[in-house]
């Protein structure tokens, strides 16, 4: 009995278990039985069909090296996968056996064909690069708008008219709008179709003309100003009349002739730049005669650059993270910034091993503590200069700088004791107040001591011209006779930061940052406990900053007390490069006969108010000229867009005629950005808009024509690209850059060698150049280069290969004579980049040349190795920008803010940001020139700062095609401290709103304590709107009507041909399966269907900071005009709804 | 055909579903058969080998469906066994963790169950003589041994068998513990360095305690200390393992991020650990009790399964919880079905202890 109901027991037990089992099992045993995947066999590796190409990747900046697999799929050439270049400084050797270890590049002498058995490390957006190459929203064929500007239609037209349209003007048939044609702003032309001789001759000698009465102006009442101007005009007026031409078919504005020739209303901006296809460009913009080549700089690290370029004399400048000891690495994200996600990995992988201590001074916080040596120092925005002058001051009061390399006060002293560069430390600067040379160098001249160029210091208690001694003092504050008669205040320059560190205690500058006081005492003592292996390390987030030039400045006192300028481990300007414009052909963009130019460009970079005619005319006139309309940036080295929009906007100093624009998209890119749409809008102030890009983003939505452009995979921006600072700490770093594959956009016919052309900017710009008749482009264009083989000698320039052959040949053939290319090149690597280069059938245009191009081909660029580097004393070889570095910069000191007319402070400082001109008066501090940001939004309104780091995901707005990346954060966020959280009472995954004083964002939080109390941070690089398709956005709203009008003008869907867009249709049905495996098909196969990936996420700048006492243009700094992206302040209010944020979100 | 492994596959979500909560559960069926080896070998838990024998296969035996059901193309499955990668190549460097432990998995399952039918052979033997039905199987059970002098002189061959079964369940006992450490990224996995040994430990504490119960549930009032004992000191050993192994695990978190935002992040885990120690504490003490007071095992058993199933959930999936790096916490979001996708390794698992059971006695009176 008992056994009876033992097994009925156990028979219910196991009919319940099995039942169990069988329903909670059945969905993978049906996974099992019928899987949804599609079987797909191994790539091929090897074989008639592969190949490989060596090449540089263009998924951030950086240039990393990529190796690329292609597959020959009935005679598709489709690309397989990228891979790092193994011979690259960046990406460095891995063996298949060694993928843990460090490890150096492969040798550069190393087997082309051998190197085939390394690979190279290359980040997560490196390896996706493929999706960008295959992007359905592609365009591939002309276009021009079908409607009003912005309205989304578009219909194709063929090549031949589109030149002739952008040439002679045309018209928008459904609109009935006339579009003005290029002709008669390429003034050489006109002078030369008026058959004037030389046009040249006469714009040469107008421009003469023009400099002489600005460089009289000073001297002239405006009586005698308008004297000179009106006798300019009737002059010319008179010689062009000769011919049938008036001045105003020349000159912008007759009464204005300082502004330049109608050549300068051509404005061309791009936005990514490379190495060739920027020489290209800017050739291009020459042979026009147009002043105005710009860039996106502002929105890339124009503050960093400006900051640099005053202190050194050069812009781009970082350390050598193969050789340090210690960084304070500060502004800068990992994964961001040069060397890039590839190229960062040395860092990690150095302090992981405790070679390496990093200060990671970031609201945000790093993504490892390397066993402790990252160390994480949360700041507040915008107060790094605190942080460094804190710093200065523990240096200097326990006596831990350079002295020795501080007291040489020339270059000749600083030879002696073994120094490549000097500091003017020890130079004596007038800091008499009110002075009118107050700022400037007190000079031998002054004392009647010696000549106006000789500076003066303080040698044994005397003052003594700055080369007649080898050593002088640093500290130094006393009182001057001049010659004059006149007794003034005088101090050191070091005396002077002196003096500003020392102008608030530790414990006050670290009030400010909000660095805890033993924090910056540790790091203070780390930095001068390396020697001079120590260096900062910084970027985005102190330079782009209303006062991120100053920031800059005094992070790099740091640098400057140790002295580890171009020392092992120290700070470095770029490497050296090779002649890639003139070693044999002159591809450069100057010298080929180019128009004579003159005027300031449209965003009014590198020149000062001071030396317009403006000025001097309102000057004389109304004894005051200040405010000028616009800003104006003597000092910036680069361009702004900001100022490119709002010129426009305001016809300051001129208005434009015709936008070219290539590779940007401002309106997403920069902050507050949105307020470009205004501009874009308006076919008065802007009649002709023309945009050469890969798809048509939120800028080119506005455009008149698409000019359908290549990927870097393609023939997109080819040609040599130098490795930004510190290029690894090698004395030689170039990758260059090859067609992987024929390009995919419509083939446009043919050059007169028989050699394909495809649309894209270089074949665009080649068309117009010829059909306008520039210098420069077609049978003789490309001249040989004085005192070599090809000396008298002009080549043709008929199609890009035309072109870019001589750009190798060039690089080549300097690699050769730096002995970096063997003069013997082994016969295995020609064959090896013959077998396997798609560019190599161009080969016959330099034949002489061609094994050397295929040796550097072959291995992807020209690369020297560290150790050979250096000298004995670890000085690099390469050489410095500049020998002088800079405690205080007379020209900064003398450079007046355009608005108020006071002078700039020259030397580093903490300033609060501000705003560029004061807002009703309001000032805080004597240098301070503008109202603080937090008087105009304090904090009880605006409790948060949002800020928008790049990631080493996502690095830019354009990453959304990268769809493997996709994966892994298919969208952003708001990321929130968690205490912050608590007081809101939100949790990860609640939608908040995001208010800033432009509008609002609504966006899901990821609660974190990676980013600081009181900071939001959300990851750059989403919130994208239009991309040739359309999402209208709903994820944001901004305050001002007009702006608020425009984002709701933007159409519902974009109308465009079936055939005129994705690539994609040739590629065979497995690739395409495998390129978008979470897509519909519908995306890929289809034109324009909608893909959720690619439109979700949020950006900050469409709500990011303006400056009120600048009409609400976006933010910029002060000196630099960089667009600041990281001081946006907000408030936060939770909306009640909630998103899921999964764990495929949670790396960013 | 080979299939290829794409590189979104690799980026699909890292969190491991519940089911291999289960799989870390069933992988206690090695201990079990280590124990049993153990027990074979060195004669000292012999009353106790039938039931630790059938117990281990029934959960060896399915182990394996915990990993199968996470897999996002569980089809591709066979692979492994077909072109496993376990020597590394010029290409392909490394081996396949997973890989190498399938293969152990299949030795490990043939060798245990060679094990098992030695052992029951001659047992066999004589219940056929005993049986009326089925007595054609419980011959053909006895392999032929029909004698004690032929099973003694088998022992040999079994002891032989006993002996290397050791390696690859001992293998298998550390396994899911090194592939979490060795073969993620979880931050908190990475840094939890004390995981293989109180994995390893944990394991033992879960086949003790699923012994004890089946056992319990088996003969009740009727339960020998001769059975039980041995079975209850493994036992205490195991819990007063994980209980110090876990707090000394604390304590190197509490140094290395001492008032780091990191210690913010693992609240949730550091919680869990008090109750887990506080339970297996419980169940230790439990355990000492038992040894005298027999009924109170049953106690000792629950106890000890809420502590390793708290242990459990907190490695896998509290542990998931945290991002990787190291900062944020998250919720966690289960499927609907999780509960019955989790239960159905398990209950196959019982499904086959109550067939084995079936055919094999879980007490042997009459052994060498």
């Amino acid at each position: 009995m008992a056994n009876n109901r033992r097994r009925v027991v156990k028979g219910i037990i196991a009919a319940a278990s099995l039942g169990t089992f069988i329903y909670g099992y059945y969905g993978t045993v049906d996974k099992i039985l019928r899987p949804s995947v599609t079987i797909y066999g191994p790539d091929k590796i090897d074989g008639p069909e592969v190949r490989y190409v060596y090449s540089s990747c263009l998924g951030c900046n950086v240039r990393c090296g990529i190796r690329v697999r292609i597959i020959n799929v009935n005679g598709v050439q489709i690309v397989e996968r990228i891979e790092g270049n193994p011979y690259h400084v960046y990406n460095r050797a891995v063996l298949p056996e060694k993928q843990i270890k460090r490890y150096n590049p492969l040798p550069y002498s190393f087997s082309a064909r051998e190197s085939l058995k390394y690979t190279g490390t290359l980040c997560a957006r490196g390896q996706d690069g493929i999706h960008y190459l295959y992007d359905p929203y592609r365009v591939v064929k002309p276009l021009k708008r079908a409607g009003p500007r912005g309205s989304g239609r578009w219909k194709t037209i063929s090549w031949e008219q589109l030149i002739d349209e952008i040439v002679n003007g045309g018209v928008i048939e459904e609109t009935g709008e006339r579009l003005p044609g290029i002709r008669e702003l390429f003034t050489y032309g006109v002078l030369r179709d008026a058959r004037f001789e030389d046009p040249n001759n006469i714009l040469s000698r107008m421009k003469e003309d023009v400099n002489q009465i600005l460089s009289n102006s000073s001297h002239l009442t405006f009586d005698e100003l308008r004297k000179k101007i009106e006798e300019f005009k009737s002059k010319w007026e008179a010689e062009l009349n000769t011919k049938g031409l008036t001045l105003s078919d020349i000159l912008i504005d007759p009464d204005r002739p300082d502004l330049g020739t109608k050549a300068n209303q051509i404005v061309f901006v791009r936005g990514r730049g490379q190495g060739h296809s920027d020489d290209f460009s800017q050739r291009w913009v020459a042979a026009i005669g147009s002043i105005n080549w710009l860039r996106h700089t502002s929105s890339c690290q124009l503050g960093y650059y400006a900051g640099n370029r005053i202190w050194a004399g050069y812009t781009d400048i970082n350390p050598d993270v193969r050789g340090a000891k210690v960084l304070i690495m500060a502004g800068a994200q990992i994964g961001r910034l040069h060397p890039g996600a590839t190229g960062q990995g040395l860092i990690i992988e150095r302090a992981a091993e405790g070679e390496l201590k990093v200060y990671y001074v970031n609201p945000v916080a790093p993504r490892g503590d390397c066993n402790g040596n990252f160390i994480w120092v949360p700041i507040k925005p915008g107060t790094d200069a605190a942080l460094a002058m804190a710093m200065v001051r523990w240096i200097i009061e326990n006596g831990r700088y350079n002295k020795i390399f501080l007291e040489s006060p020339n270059e000749e002293s600083a030879k002696k004791k073994g120094e490549i560069v000097y500091t003017n430390a020890t130079w004596l600067v007038i800091t008499e107040d009110g002075h009118p040379r107050g700022g400037t160098f007190l000079r031998a001249s002054d004392i009647g001591k010696g000549e106006k160029n000789q500076y003066v210091v303080v040698y044994n208690g005397e003052l003594v011209p700055y080369d007649t001694v080898d050593e002088a003092e640093l500290f130094y504050a006393g009182k001057v006779k001049l010659s004059t008669g006149e007794e003034v205040e005088v101090k050191t320059a070091l005396q002077i930061l002196k003096d500003e560190a020392f102008s608030r205690s530790i414990e006050e500058w670290c009030e400010i940052c909000g660095v805890p006081v033993e924090t910056v005492v540790r790091m203070a003592f780390d930095f001068t406990n390396a020697g001079r292996a120590a260096s900062t390390y910084i970027h985005r987030g102190v330079g782009m900053q209303p006062n991120g030039e100053y920031s800059v400045w005094a992070y790099r006192t740091l640098d400057l007390l140790i002295g580890n300028y171009h020392r092992r481990g120290g700070l470095m300007a770029r490497a050296d490069t090779t002649n890639y414009n003139g070693a044999l052909y002159n591809t450069g963009p100057s010298n080929f006969g180019e128009p004579v130019k003159w005027g300031p460009p449209i965003d009014r970079h590198g020149v000062a108010y001071e030396d317009t005619l403006e000025y001097w005319v309102r000057l004389k006139r109304d004894g005051n000229a200040y405010p000028a309309k616009r800003p104006w940036y003597p000092l910036t080295p680069e361009e702004s867009y900001t100022e490119i929009f709002a010129g426009i906007d305001e016809g300051y100093p001129y208005p434009v005629k015709a936008l070219f624009m290539y590779y940007a998209n401002p309106v997403l890119a920069a902050n507050f950005g949105i307020k470009f749409i205004k501009v874009l809008r308006d076919t008065e102030k802007l009649p002709l808009f023309v945009a050469i890009t890969t798809t048509i983003n939120e800028t080119f939505l506005y455009a008149d024509y698409i000019i359908p452009d290549t990927t870097y995979l393609e023939t997109g921006t080819l040609g040599i690209q130098y490795l930004y600072a510190s290029s690894a700490g090698v004395r030689y770093a170039e990758a260059w850059r090859v067609p992987v594959v024929p390009p995919m956009t419509m083939k446009i016919g043919e050059d007169p060698n028989g050699y394909p052309r495809y649309s894209s900017l270089w074949e665009f710009l080649i068309d117009l150049a010829k059909k306008l008749g520039t210098p420069g482009y077609g049978e003789r264009s490309i001249p040989g280069v004085k005192e070599t083989r090809y000396e008298g000698k002009w080549f043709p320039l008929h199609s890009i290969w035309d072109y870019i052959m001589r750009v190798y040949a060039n690089g080549a053939v300097d690699a050769v004579k730096k002995g970096l290319i063997p003069e013997q090149v082994p016969v295995d690597d020609v064959k090896f980049v013959e077998e396997n280069y798609w560019i190599a059938r161009f080969k016959d245009i330099v034949p002489s040349e061609w094994p050397w191009i295929a040796y550097a081909m072959a291995r992807g660029g020209v690369f020297t190795s560290y150790d050979e580097s250096y000298d004995e004393n670890g000085v690099v070889k390469r050489k410095p920008k500049r020998t002088l570095l800079e405690f205080w910069d007379e020209k900064l000191a003398m450079t007046r803010n355009s608005v108020t007319g006071q002078r700039f402070y020259g030397g580093p400082k903490y300033f609060p940001p501000a705003t560029y001109a004061p807002i009703e008066a309001k000032t805080t501090e004597k240098w301070l020139q503008g109202t603080p940001l937090r008087e105009i939004w304090p904090e009880d309104r605006y409790p948060f700062l949002v800020i928008m780091p790049g990631s080493p995901l996502y690095t830019k707005h354009r990453s959304q095609f990268y769809y493997w990346m996709k994966q892994i954060m298919p969208r952003n966020y708001a990321v929130l401290h968690p205490r912050d959280a608590a007081r809101l009472g939100v949790d990860t995954g609640d939608i908040v709103k995001i208010e800033t004083p432009n509008g609002y964002v609504e966006t899901p939080v990821l609660v974190e304590p990676t980013t600081a109390p009181g900071i939001i941070t959300i990851p750059v690089g989403m919130g994208r709107w239009a991309d040739t398709a359309i999402s209208k956005p709903e994820y944001f709203e901004i305050r001002e009507k007009e702006l608020k009008e425009l984002i709701e003008a933007i159409p519902e869907k974009t109308e465009i041909p079936e055939d005129a867009v994705n690539p994609l249709k040739v590629l065979p049905e497995i690739s395409k399966k495998t390129l978008f495996t979470k897509s519909n098909k519908e995306f890929y196969e289809s034109s324009l269907a909608i893909d959720e990936w690619r439109f979700n996420g949020i950006t900050l700048n469409v709500i990011a900071s303006s400056d009120p006492s600048l009409k609400d243009w976006p933010l910029l700094s002060w000196v630099g005009a960089s667009q600041v992206y990281f001081y946006t302040p907000a408030k936060v209010t939770k909306t009640g709804e909630k998103e899921k944020i999964t764990f495929t979100n949670m790396i960013w | 055909m080979i299939e290829y492994f794409y590189p979104n596959e690799a980026a699909t979500p890292l969190l491991w579903e519940p089911v291999l909560f289960a799989y870390t559960l069933l992988v206690s069926g090695a201990d079990l058969l280590i124990l049993a080896s153990l027990g074979y070998l060195t004669k000292k838990l012999e009353k106790t080998i039938p039931l630790l024998l059938i117990l281990g296969i029934s959960f060896f035996s399915v182990v394996l469906l915990g990993p199968l059901a996470d897999l996002r193309s569980p089809h591709k499955a066979p692979l492994l066994f077909s072109i496993p990668h376990i020597s590394p190549t010029y290409t392909t460097p490394g081996i396949s963790l997973i890989a190498f432990q399938s293969i152990l998995w299949i030795i490990a399952l043939i060798l245990s169950i060679v094990f098992m039918l030695l052992y029951f052979s001659y047992p066999m033997y004589l219940k056929s003589k005993e049986v009326e039905r089925f007595k054609g199987l419980y011959l053909a059970f006895s392999l032929g041994v029909d004698s004690r002098e032929k099973y003694d002189k088998l022992s040999l061959i079994t002891k032989g068998i006993a002996i290397i079964l050791l390696l690859p369940a001992t293998l298998w006992g550390l396994y899911p513990s090194t592939l979490l450490i060795s073969q993620t990224w979880s931050f908190v996995w990475r840094n939890w360095v004390m995981l293989p040994v109180i994995y390893f430990a944990d394991t033992f504490v879960v086949a003790t305690a699923i012994a004890i119960l089946v056992y319990f549930i088996w003969r009740r009032r009727r339960m020998e200390a001769e059975v039980i004992q041995p079975l209850l000191k493994v036992h205490a050993a195991g819990s007063l393992s994980v209980s110090a192994l876990t707090a000394l695990q604390l304590s190197i978190w509490w140094f290395w991020f001492d008032d780091s935002i990191i210690i913010q992040s693992l609240t949730t885990i550091t919680s869990w650990m008090f109750i887990v120690i506080a339970l297996l504490i419980t169940s230790f003490v439990l355990s000492l009790i038992a040894l005298r007071f027999l009924v109170i095992s049953i106690l000792v058993s629950l106890v000890a399964f809420a502590g390793t199933i708290a242990n459990k959930w907190n490695i896998l999936m509290n542990s998931q919880l945290i991002s990787k790096t190291g900062m944020g916490v998250f919720e966690l979001h289960l499927p609907a079905d999780w509960l019955f996708k989790t239960a159905s390794p398990i209950a196959l698992a019982i499904f086959l202890l109550v067939i084995i059971s079936s055919l094999f006695p879980l007490e042997v009176k009459e052994v060498g």
